[in-house]
This record gives C-alpha cells, sequence and structure tokens, in this order.
C-alpha cells in the first residue's frame, strides 16, 4: 500500500501549531520574537513561493543537554521496539539494546523510512552498519561544538540512532543532490514545510547540503584518515539546530505521527515556529515542494491566505484531507467533557485526555478521573513516603476503574524535555500502586512504558 | 512588594504546583503572592472567580494555607458554587477545597465539613468523594462529630473499605478499645482497613499503643496473605504502608516482642503474590530487619525492575549493618 494512500485515509495530526507548544517551549517562545511572516508569492498554474529570510539561530536550540539526548533515545527506542516486546531497553544514560546478537530490526526501519519517504535516494549496503556513511556519522560527535557535543555523543552511539539518520539521509536529505530538491510524496512535503516554519529553510538545507557531502565524502574514502575527514568536515558544519533537526528527521521513519512541530514528543526539541505564513498553510495530501536557492519553497497543492485560516481553524500548518482539517490549534476548542484543560498551552495534551476518557467511557469504567489524586482500586488516596520535597502524592493525567475493578492510570509526554521527569513519576505511581495498569505515551500515540499487574489482562 | 507580573508569574507556578500535587512547593509559593496575608487572600479570592478549574484548584489550597475564619467562609461559598456546577471540573475543586477545610484549625471548618458529609449522605456518592470527607473529618476529629457520621455511615451503603467506617469506629473506641477490636477475629478484615486508612495519613499519639494489635492481626492473615490479592493482602499492605508513613513514631518506639512479630510478619510478607503487599514488607524489614532477611529477600525478589530495586535497597541497607 502507497504510503501517500495511508496518508490521505487516515487523519493523522499533522500539526504545527504556536500555541501547542509544551510549557517550555512556550516560556522560549515568549523571550524570542514573534514568528516572522514568510514572504508569499503567487504563481501561474496555482502554485505558492514561500521566501523564509534568514535570521539568526536561536541560541537556546544551539546547545544540546545530554537529558534531552536521552530522552530522543528513549522515545526511539521505543517506537522501534514497540512491537518487540522481547527486547529490553535499559534506562537512559546506560543505552543499549539488550538481547546481544539478536537483529534488533534493521531491516523494519529501513522498510518504514522507505514507506514513508518514498525510494532510496541514495544507496546504503544491506547491512547499515557496515555502510561507510554509518562509520563516519558513529566518528562525528568528536568534530561536534562544545554545546552539543556530549549529547551527540550519547545519540550517535546508539545503533537505532545511527541507522535512523543513515536512513533519513538516504531517502531524505538525498533529495539535495539536485539543484533543486523536489518533494513528491505528502510525508516529506509536510515534513519540509514544518522544519522551514520551524527553523527556516536555509538551517534545512545546510544541513542537507552537510549531510550529502557526508555521504559522498564518506562513500568515497579509500583509507580511515578519508573517512575521518568527512565526519569532521559534518561534525563542524553540524550546530545545537542542525542536530535537533536531524534527530527529528531520523525520529520521522519510526514515529507514529506524521510532522508535529512541535506539537509534542520529539517536535518540542524544535521550540516554537520562527516562521509563520499568513493564515496558516494548508497541506493537500497530492501537495509537493521544490527547494529553490536553499532558501525558498515552491509549493503546489497547499492554501494559503484565507482559506488556509477556514481550513486549519488557527493552525499555522495543517494538512487537509477531504475538506478537513487534522490537528488542534489556537483556534482548537479544548474540551472540557471530563474537567478543565489540563493545560491551556497544550490543547493536544488535552484532548489525548479527553479521547481517552471518552473511550473508557465507552468501555464501561467508572471514576473517570483527569489530573486528579492518585487513587487505588479501593479509592484510597495512594500517597508517597517521605515529603522532602517531592509531592506526596501524584496526578494522573487519566484514571478510572474497569469494570473487572482494576485502577487503570495513564499519563502522556507532551514535551520530551520533561521526559526524565514522567519516566520517575511513572515508576513512582508504579511502585505506589503495583496493582494497577500504568501507561506512559507520548501524544502520538507512541507507548513509552506500560505496567500490567500479573493476572490482569489488556484488551 | 510583589508587582503584577511577579503576582502573575507566582499564581501560574502556584497553579502548577497544585496540579502536579506538590504541596510543599505550592506551600512555599502561597506568601509570595502578596506583601501580606491580606494581599494574599485579595489574590486568592480573585483566584476563585477564574473560569479554569486548576485555578480555582491552586486558590482552595492557598485558602487553607492562610487558614482563619474568612477562609472558611470562602471556601463554604465556593464548595456550594462547585457542587451546583454539577460536573466533573466542580468535582476537582470541591475535592480539593475539602483537603483545605481539614487544614483549617478554625472550628467553623468542621462545620462545613459536616454539612458536606450530610449533603453527601442525603444523595448516592461515589466511595472515593465519601473517603475524602472522611479523612478531612479525622482530621478534626472531635466527640460531637460522632452522631453525625453515625447518621451518615447508616444513610450510606458503601463498598467496604471505606474511611467513612473507619471513621466511625475511631469515634466510637477509645485507644484500648480498639486494640481489642483490632485483635477481634470476628471483626471483617475489611473493616479493619478502613481504620488503616485513616491513620495512614493521620495518626495521633494516643493511637500509637493500638499498633502492635493491628501487626497481631496481620501476624494471623499471612498464609491468606501470602497466596491472593483478597482483603488480608490489602489489610497488610496498609497496615504497613501506615507504619511507613509513621516510622519514625512507631517503628522506633515498638517494644521489642512486637518489633520481632513485625519482623516476622515482614519476612513472611515479601513472598506476597500481592506485590503491593510484598513491596511494603520489604521496605519495613529495612527498618525492623536483621542482616540474615537479606537473603529471604533475595529468594523473591520480584522479575520487574521497578519492584526489584526496592527490593535490593533493602538488601544493601541490611548488609550494611553488619
Amino acid at each position: 500500500m502507497k504510503t501517500d494512500t495511508v496518508f490521505s485515509r487516515v487523519l493523522l495530526p499533522l500539526i504545527l501549531t504556536l500555541s501547542a507548544a509544551c510549557t517550555t517551549s512556550q516560556a522560549a517562545m515568549a523571550e524570542g520574537a514573534a514568528p516572522r511572516v514568510v514572504k508569499e508569492e503567487a504563481l501561474p498554474g496555482g502554485w505558492v513561493r514561500l521566501s523564509f529570510e534568514p535570521i539568526a539561530p536561536d541560541p537556546a536550540l544551539e546547545v544540546m543537554e545530554l537529558e534531552e539526548a536521552q530522552a530522543v533515545l528513549t522515545v526511539l527506542h521505543a517506537a522501534l521496539l514497540a512491537e518487540r516486546p522481547e527486547i529490553r531497553v535499559l534506562p537512559p544514560a546506560r543505552f543499549q539494546l539488550l538481547g546481544e546478537g539478536e537483529e534488533w530490526g534493521e531491516r523494519r526501519l529501513r522498510e518504514r523510512f522507505q514507506a514513508r519517504f518514498g525510494g532510496m535516494l541514495l544507496s546504503l549496503p544491506e547491512d547499515l552498519e557496515q555502510s561507510r556513511l554509518y562509520q563516519a556519522l558513529k566518528l562525528s560527535p568528536r568534530y561536534m561544538g562544545a554545546g552539543v557535543r556530549e549529547a551527540a555523543r550519547e545519540l550517535f552511539g546508539s545503533p537505532v540512532f545511527l541507522a535512523s539518520v543513515s536512513m533519513s539521509i538516504a531517502v531524505y536529505f538525498g533529495a539535495w543532490l539536485a539543484p533543486e530538491p523536489l518533494f513528491s510524496k505528502a510525508f516529506a512535503v509536510t515534513l519540509t514545510a514544518a522544519l522551514a516554519l520551524t527553523v527556516g529553510m536555509v538551517e534545512v538545507a545546510n544541513l542537507a547540503l552537510a549531510c550529502v557531502r557526508l555521504y559522498w565524502e564518506s562513500e568515497a574514502a579509500k583509507t580511515e584518515r578519508e573517512l575521518e575527514a568527512a565526519s569532521e568536515h559534518f561534525g563542524r558544519a553540524v550546530g545545537g539546530t542542525g542536530l535537533r533537526v536531524l534527530v527529528m528527521v531520523a525520529s520521522m521513519g519510526l514515529a507514529k505521527a506524521t510532522p508535529a512541530v512541535p506539537g509534542g514528543g520529539l517536535g518540542a526539541l524544535l521550540g516554537g515556529p520562527r516562521y509563520a505564513v499568513e493564515g496558516g498553510l494548508a497541506v493537500e495530501a497530492a501537495a509537493t515542494a521544490t527547494v529553490v536557492a536553499n532558501r525558498s519553497l515552491i509549493l503546489s497543492g497547499v492554501a494559503t491566505g484565507e482559506v488556509a485560516a477556514r481550513l486549519c481553524g488557527g493552525l499555522a500548518l495543517c494538512s487537509t484531507i477531504e475538506g478537513k482539517p487534522s490537528g488542534s490549534g489556537t483556534g482548537a476548542k479544548l474540551s472540557t467533557r471530563y474537567g478543565s484543560p489540563h493545560t491551556r498551552q497544550n490543547p493536544p495534551h488535552n484532548e489525548a485526555i479527553e479521547k481517552e476518557l471518552a473511550a473508557r467511557e465507552a468501555a464501561g469504567h467508572t471514576q473517570l478521573r483527569k489530573n486528579k489524586a492518585q487513587l487505588d482500586a479501593q479509592d484510597k488516596r495512594v500517597l508517597e513516603r517521605g515529603t522532602t520535597g517531592g509531592p506526596r502524592f501524584r496526578k494522573p493525567d487519566v484514571s478510572s476503574l474497569r469494570p473487572d475493578g482494576v485502577r487503570h492510570n495513564t499519563n502522556y509526554v507532551s514535551n520530551v524535555r520533561d521526559l526524565r521527569r514522567e519516566l520517575d513519576a511513572f515508576e513512582a505511581m508504579k511502585r505506589l500502586d503495583p496493582e494497577a495498569i500504568h501507561e506512559l505515551y507520548l501524544l502520538d500515540g507512541t507507548l513509552l512504558r506500560r505496567h500490567v499487574p500479573a493476572g490482569v489482562s489488556l484488551p | 512588594m510583589a508587582n503584577k507580573v511577579d503576582v502573575a508569574q507566582i499564581r501560574g507556578q502556584l497553579v502548577d504546583a497544585v496540579k502536579q500535587g506538590d504541596e510543599p512547593r505550592a506551600r512555599v509559593l502561597v506568601p509570595q503572592l502578596g506583601p501580606g496575608p491580606r494581599h494574599v487572600r485579595v489574590v486568592l479570592e480573585a483566584m476563585l472567580e477564574d473560569p479554569d478549574a486548576l485555578v480555582r484548584q491552586a486558590a482552595a489550597f492557598g485558602l487553607g494555607e492562610l487558614s482563619g475564619a474568612t477562609s472558611v467562609r470562602c471556601l463554604e461559598q465556593q464548595l456550594a458554587i462547585e457542587e451546583a456546577r454539577g460536573d466533573y471540573d466542580g468535582e476537582a475543586v470541591v475535592e480539593e477545597i475539602v483537603r483545605a477545610l481539614s487544614r483549617i484549625e478554625d472550628a467553623g471548618a468542621r462545620a462545613s465539613l459536616v454539612r458536606k458529609l450530610d449533603r453527601l449522605a442525603a444523595g448516592r456518592p461515589e466511595r472515593s468523594d465519601v473517603n475524602e470527607v472522611a479523612h478531612a473529618l479525622w482530621k478534626k476529629r472531635h466527640p460531637e462529630l460522632l452522631p453525625v457520621v453515625r447518621r451518615s455511615f447508616e444513610q450510606l451503603s458503601l463498598p467496604e473499605p471505606n474511611t467513612l467506617h473507619g471513621l466511625l469506629v475511631l469515634l466510637e473506641k477509645s485507644p484500648v478499645e480498639l486494640g481489642a477490636w483490632a485483635l477481634d477475629s470476628a471483626v471483617p478484615v475489611r473493616h479493619k482497613t478502613g481504620v488503616l486508612m485513616l491513620l495512614e495519613e493521620q495518626l495521633p499519639d494516643s493511637l500509637i499503643s493500638a499498633f502492635p494489635k493491628f501487626i497481631s492481626a496481620a501476624s494471623a492473615l499471612i498464609r491468606p496473605a501470602l497466596n491472593q490479592r483478597g482483603e488480608a493482602a490489602y489489610f497488610c499492605e496498609v497496615l504497613l504502608n501506615a507504619l511507613l508513613m509513621h516510622r519514625e513514631r512507631l517503628l522506633i518506639a515498638l517494644p521489642e516482642a512486637v518489633r520481632a512479630e513485625l519482623r516476622h510478619v515482614a519476612r513472611s510478607l515479601v513472598a506476597s503474590k500481592a506485590m503491593g503487599c510484598a513491596l511494603r514488607a520489604a521496605s519495613v524489614l529495612e527498618f525492623v530487619g536483621r542482616p540474615e532477611d537479606a537473603t529471604e529477600l533475595e529468594t523473591h525478589r520480584p522479575a520487574d525492575p521497578t519492584f526489584a530495586k526496592v527490593f535490593d535497597d533493602v538488601v544493601r541497607a541490611l548488609r550494611s549493618l553488619h
């Protein structure tokens, strides 16, 4: 089945909102300037040219903390291993895949990238780890700037991340081999538009060119020294923002959702969008994008201005399938059926909670609790021992009692920067009530952690 | 003096802290809302009118911290408003108001909670709502509560264990009577659990003497608590948790014989199939165990890494006793 067919059938959360960012991103946005309006020019044949004037890099994005890298790996590994429960992932700081000698899913990873982005633009050997590109990427953190080096070491130390980046280069960044890269897959078009609005076309193009150069130089390398030189060129060309974009693209082959920047999950790594199209940008399933002079995008199959505003309902970027926008944002109404918005700054988080509670209500669950103190199955408040500084009790995003009397708690991570805290909360809730089901999800539906008590079935 | 920007920031942080259940942080933030209690109260009362229930919850928490008759009046008014909403939003604020009232020393707070209980008893409340009010009333315990609690208990038909029944028992019985009641095998285990659910959150010194009897009751329940996740295991879990919550006052003060009995209970229950019970048993061993108990813990170490860590930490602590 073609990816774009799947894409056109399912209302995927293609969201690029100014308001959907998590708290941290909001804070960053509040400190920075308002998004710059993209220069827009209508071309014959319904084409639109969007020009992104270069702006100075956001200093906050030029640094990446080790914790952010660990959070990225947690998400990537969880996404890849969701279908491989027999493989365990160690907690951050000691990342490695358990099950030595076991194939961890490289073939599946390759298939998923190709399904989403299309065919390979650059050839890679069957075994990615044997490619020179992979080897050169592995060496590159040592040449990166001090602000990102430690985080990059963590990232590039993971075979899953290295393979994902290799595939990203082969199926997406490889398009920059052409003087005017063209994207005809709706997924790649939306990703390009999302990245351009978030960090600017110049930043994306610079990273892409560094990736293409790395590919050619590493493939051409005949000696270790030449491979090292390729690695050095790449490492020195990639700053904090570039690394974040690389993470975003690499995650796209594994994430359940299509580009949602910064709507949640890893999208939060890029902070708030730095550019905006007046009225928003509505991308249709048959859209195409061409990058011109590395700072402009020529798009077909998109709507802007009043039409986009009507279609997207205030979103900065949305995809429209059969005239319906997907996603949520500034203009999105916050559902409050089960209680006040989890946070007004993060509508997708609130909507995920409301949707889950509605599903549970339909399944006959009782005690539908939204962001209230943790209770056990006997309705006893679950208190945390030792009250020095930390919470005395936790407040799961979603909690309910199944018809069979089992308590079911779920939390969502909307900002990958909060992942450590969310994982700690998950562990604490599990420890405090081992007889309950506990889950931790990304907003795109990626399951990060789940605890099901022995003897309890999960439909 | 805090300016508008500061107040808005602190207000936001307070809402976040209350949302996270981080009471220590929220407690520190409340006085920062203004240069004195009067200013703080003005801010909090304005927050009570906010359409966002999270803000109203934070306001209720803050008024509970400010305490006094004015706070009680304000909270009681708000309680009526929130109940009238009849939605999930209102319920969340009601929960916070009940907790706030439980922290206020003023006699009016108790009267307000009694009225709340009366209103609950007139309807068909969920057990969790009644538990919340019973907890609050336990913190405000007074002999005059007895007829009210008894009446409400008789009116309501709640699943056991519940803390309203526990509250009734605690109000009816002297510490000595409570000890005898705890030991009485004719008393259903779930009724005893209801009592412990209250003592877990607040334990007056006068009732410390009753705990050895509860430990003996647990000793008699080891077999059923080991083999199934039933009421015996839950009773043991709540008892062990109460011991841990008040460990500074309870565990240290235990007579040697009781301490030995508790150690036996905990050593046995680390093998319980009810993981909540097993984890609490392991944690209790950290305080009453001996180095040789480490082997027992290692034998029954759970496979799940989160739970295994609890066991491992206790093993390390016990081994360091050498």
